[in-house]
């Protein structure tokens, strides 16, 4: 053994620790080193030092010192079970602008709607003027009122959110309305309830806040789009046509599936079918296209701009057969 | 009977539910000990006397937060540690205490004799000065181990660590105050 582990091993040989054939070894190096056996004496004197019996200090008056100086201080604060306890207050959510709208949808539907294809359709206007016997303020004057206009089915949808737009498509475009309803985008943390979001949601905010992404519960199994037993749900992305009216229902889960709570359960349903197909502009360019609201199933050609209402229009035709479109 | 009221885990529980007479039971338990690691780690008996007095009052304050998962002794070192490192953090260093101070003075039913307590006193003073010159780590596994006189296991769980890492660091601190010790009788042994 050398000094050097000697030096190690001293303090664990001088409180007794050190047994055995290391113990012995070290006392065998201790009598032929004198440095080391030195080392080990000083050692030993300070340890004797540190474990001398101390001298009792003086804490009178402690206590009353502690009280007159820290008491009322810490008094003011809630101490266990002392003082009142105040109710735990609901927390405020501001509501999604979707929730604002849901009153009223299909007015503010119907106002964004012409707004914008009348800010589309003015310079289509101005270019036909000279061709077209009416001018274009008697055709956007001929559409129907807003509250007509607006499906009523969008406007039963509480979360439904409502993407308006008007494209004008070549020169003999139609500005078309389509209606979407989109899944809310609402997210709630709360630690009383299961945080449920969108995929989209989720997604966007994973990204900003990856803590807060990784509270998420997985989406539900029922809710995914490709089921183990035989269902599928469709998505936003589905086409109407393929959607068959089985899928319209709340398909129900499987018996080893989380229910989610009813008040919750709105927020994360799938919102697909709300999509309303919008038919091929016809030859004349104005008032052949139409929409269907596929809840319904009813067609309804007064939201297209331009085209008189026609009454001739069976309800639950199929999109894209009863506009004339091709 | 008296016995079973005075235990931690009762006067606690009668604390938390509004009995100030039970922290008051507490208090005097433990100022001793409390201010004995305040004493070894700061080394001014005024700054122990803070500290001691900080110590109680976050026992005061968080005496819900005890879940029983240890000693209520093990519970008030460690706040009584933490003080201690945080208030060496926070204040500047200040000069070691003399024992002749007012507040270092021995209670008189148990003072040894005079020619053992001046005898005692010197060291005492010595082993604090030695003391300062070490780092508040080492301070600390000092006092625990040899004022208060705590296991390996007690020292885990009042100041966090493994093993292995109390064992380490205790066996560095007897190196260093055994290093301080002797250079400081080599010093003494010259002049």
């Amino acid at each position: 053994m050398n000094c050097q582990k000697v030096e190690n091993l001293l303090c664990a040989y001088v409180e007794g620790e050190l047994t055995g054939r290391q113990g012995e070894a070290l006392e065998t190096h201790l009598g032929q080193c004198a440095g080391c056996r030195e080392e080990a004496e000083t050692l030993r004197s300070a340890i004797a030092l540190l474990e001398a019996p101390k001298t009792m200090v003086r804490t009178e008056g402690l206590l009353e010192e502690f009280k007159a100086k820290y008491l009322p201080e810490a008094e003011a604060v809630p101490a266990p079970r002392w003082g009142i306890r105040l109710p735990v207050m609901p927390r405020f959510e501001w509501p999604s602008l979707s929730q604002v709208l849901v009153p009223m949808g299909g007015l503010a539907a119907a106002a964004a709607a012409a707004l914008l294809v009348a800010v589309h359709s003015q310079p289509v206007a101005q270019r036909t003027a000279a061709q077209e016997p009416g001018p274009a303020v008697s055709r956007m004057a001929a559409m129907p009122p807003p509250a007509e206009a607006a499906p009523a089915a969008v406007a039963s949808l509480p979360a439904a959110r409502l993407n308006v737009s008007a494209t004008p498509s070549g020169e003999k475009a139609t500005p078309s309305l389509r209606v979407s309803a989109r899944e809310p985008l609402h997210m709630r943390y709360s630690e009383s309830q299961p945080v449920i979001a969108s995929r989209a949601a989720h997604r966007r905010h994973r990204h900003q806040t990856s803590a807060i992404a990784a509270a998420i519960p997985p989406r539900p199994a029922h809710h995914r789009r490709h089921r183990s037993d035989g269902y599928q749900v469709a998505g936003r992305n589905t086409p109407a046509s393929l959607v068959p009216e089985s899928i319209w229902k709340q398909v129900p889960p499987r018996h080893d599936e989380v229910v989610p709570s009813p008040e919750t359960q709105w927020q994360d349903q799938v919102v697909m079918i709300r999509r309303t197909a919008t038919a091929a502009p016809a030859d004349d360019g104005y008032g052949e296209a139409s929409s269907k609201d596929l809840v319904t199933g009813k067609t309804d050609k007064s939201i297209a701009l331009g085209g008189s209402p026609s009454p001739a229009a069976p309800a639950g035709e199929p999109v894209g057969d009863s506009g004339g479109g091709r | 009977m008296a016995k079973a009221i005075d235990t931690d885990a009762c006067l606690i529980e009668r604390f938390a539910r509004g009995d100030t007479a039970a922290f008051d039971r507490l208090f005097l338990k433990y100022q001793d000990y409390v201010y004995k690691i305040c004493l070894g780690v700061v080394g001014n008996p005024e700054d122990a006397r803070d500290c001691t007095q900080e110590t109680f009052l976050k026992v005061f304050k968080n005496a819900k937060e005890f879940r029983g998962q240890s000693a209520l002794s093990t519970w008030i070192y460690r706040i009584a540690v933490n003080q201690c490192l945080g208030s060496l953090r926070k204040k500047p260093k200040s000069p070691v205490a003399s024992l002749d101070d007012e507040n270092c003075k021995e209670l008189p039913d148990t003072a040894p004799p005079p020619w053992v307590s001046a005898e005692r006193k010197a060291e005492e003073q010595e082993v604090r000065e030695i003391m300062e010159g070490l780092t508040p780590d080492y301070k600390t596994v000092l006092v625990l181990r040899y004022y208060q006189e705590l296991s390996y296991e007690e020292m885990m769980q009042v100041l966090g660590w493994n093993l292995a890492v109390v064992k380490v660091k205790l066996h560095r601190a007897r190196q260093a105050f055994a290093k301080q010790y002797a250079a400081r009788q080599k010093t003494q042994g010259a002049t």
